[in-house]
């Protein structure tokens, strides 16, 4: 089932086009990792799906409905983000208090739960959160209606490893559940490589390159050799190609074919999410 | 609408308790000066002023983009803007209760002061206060919570200027014929009215400005990147 449809999606801001026709889709029950350089329209885009900013054209719908709908549809997106959204005169039960006066299916036992995992003083006001705490807290809430859709937009930037290896965990016990879907944003591609099932990469407002983890591990590679195979490369063999004092380094997306073209000439490896960023957004701008 | 009330409200606590306060503070301070006329000025303004101050409180909450929490709640933007002016009402209401039940107080023989009863004028000088006051609502939506307080700042400072050009401009007026005859006209007409008539049509004026403030805020906030 689809559960996000985005279609030409176009948002501009004064000066700038934040989002240029991205067009984007996401099936029930995967994890997509949207990756890109900082002001890449990320963030934008997830405005645009919780109607928090307005596309100048475009379509958006959410569970086959407009996303405009902003009841329905959000009552089953829940939204993970950075910590300074939220209100630091309040502590974390009264910050549950008013999500459980806005979402219909709120589930007090599973959030005091995930208070409790999480070590959140109940207690404290927001204000004596650390980041992590914060990001916490906001996961906490996204996860305690039954939300079908989960959105986060970098939510582990600036935090501790153990606690971007937290993050990671509860994503696969939500997953391990029925009807959970993923939607995250991050510049930190780490974490992607363990959980994301797609890669979708965004620079300057549109999308560069969309890949399953299937065709990430089968399909791409990342190839090293010298310099006078590039040469000999045909157009298209070879994405973001990198010159280093031992040869090149690259991106390519049919690892067979340069195996089987360039046999132990070239040294070919499983690409992590941030080659495969950084390659392709190369290949874009030269 | 209940989560919107629920924030604004739990996140201005300290609001509340100085609401009641400034009830206490503008009776010792007013209405216990003089008789029934001071008691009435305390009433209204404590009515108003505690609304306005929720109001605003309401507007500050908005620092670090906290907006961007709340409507990623089920909430819709319509709603947003009616709890808005619901916050302002509820608010009006909180001060006046406190400013009566000090009034009561007061009222106690054994006490020693006295004050007057709040009256249906006084009622409807503080709806009309709060109507008149709404149209920050929309300059909210459109310019957000900093502006609001340059505005009040410079709001202020046009007001004492008003009051004293006022001022100038009654001195210059010397009886029927003076230099301003149309103000004369204006004034007899209000002063003919009565005290209700003058009240009502305060309060008609602050209805008008209460229906295009929210009409203005649903047009700009249905439009508004959060």
């Amino acid at each position: 089932m689809n559960v996000l449809d985005v279609k030409n999606l176009v948002k501009s801001y004064k000066s700038s086009v934040a989002l240029d026709g991205v067009s984007l889709r996401i099936d029930e029950g995967f994890v997509t990792g949207l990756v890109g350089p900082n002001g890449a329209g990320k963030t934008t885009l997830i405005k645009c799906i919780l109607n928090l900013a307005q596309a100048d054209s475009g379509r958006i719908q959410v569970f086959g409905m407009d996303h405009r709908r902003e009841l329905e549809v959000r009552s089953r997106i829940g939204f993970v983000h950075e910590s300074s959204y939220m209100f630091d005169q309040l502590n974390a039960r009264e910050t549950g208090t008013i999500a459980r006066a806005a979402y219909g299916r709120w589930d007090e036992k599973t959030f005091a739960g995930y208070l409790e995992r999480f070590e959140l003083p109940e207690r404290a006001k927001i204000k004596t959160y650390s980041k992590g705490m914060k990001v916490r807290l906001s996961l906490a809430v996204a996860l305690s209606h039954e939300a079908e859709l989960i959105l986060m937009d970098e939510p582990s930037s600036g935090l501790d490893p153990l606690i971007r290896r937290e993050l990671l965990e509860v994503i696969g016990e939500e997953l391990a559940k029925e009807n959970r879907t993923f939607l995250i944003s991050t510049h930190i591609t780490s974490d992607l490589d363990r959980i994301a099932d797609h890669v979708v990469i965004l620079d300057r407002g549109q999308i560069r390159l969309a890949v399953t983890r299937d065709e990430l591990g089968d399909q791409y590679g990342l190839c090293r050799g010298g310099r006078e195979l590039l040469a000999m490369a045909t157009n298209g063999s070879f994405i973001g190609v990198q010159l280093n004092e031992f040869g090149f380094t690259a991106l390519t997306p049919d690892r067979e074919k340069i195996a089987r073209r360039y046999g132990d000439q070239v040294v070919i490896e499983r690409p992590t999410v941030e080659d495969l960023m950084v390659h392709a957004l190369k290949e874009e701008r030269s | 609408m209940k989560a919107l009330l629920l924030k604004d409200t739990l996140a201005q606590k300290p609001n509340l308790m100085l609401g009641a306060l400034y009830s206490l503070i503008f009776f010792v301070a007013f209405g216990l000066l003089d008789d029934a006329p001071s008691s009435s000025f305390v009433y209204v303004f404590s009515g108003v002023a505690v609304g306005f101050t929720m109001l605003l409180g309401s507007f500050k909450l908005d620092v670090n983009d906290t907006p961007r929490f709340m409507f990623s709640l089920p909430i819709s933007r319509r709603t947003a803007v009616r709890e808005k002016f619901v916050l302002l009402a509820l608010g009006t209401m909180y001060g006046t209760l406190w400013a009566m039940l000090f009034g009561l107080v007061f009222m106690i023989p054994a006490i020693g002061w006295s004050t007057g009863a709040i009256t249906g004028l006084d009622l409807l000088r503080i709806v009309s206060g709060m109507m008149l006051l709404s149209f920050f609502i929309p300059l909210y939506f459109r310019v957000g919570h900093t502006i609001i307080r340059y505005t009040l700042v410079i709001g202020m400072v046009l007001l004492v200027a008003g009051q004293i050009v006022g001022m100038l401009v009654l001195s210059f007026r010397q009886g029927p014929g003076g230099p301003i005859p149309f103000l004369d006209v204006i004034f007899g007409w209000m002063k003919g009215g009565g005290d209700l008539f003058r009240n009502l049509l305060i309060a008609g004026i602050g209805l008008g400005i209460a229906i295009l403030s929210y009409a203005a805020s649903q047009l700009i906030w249905r439009h508004r990147d959060i």
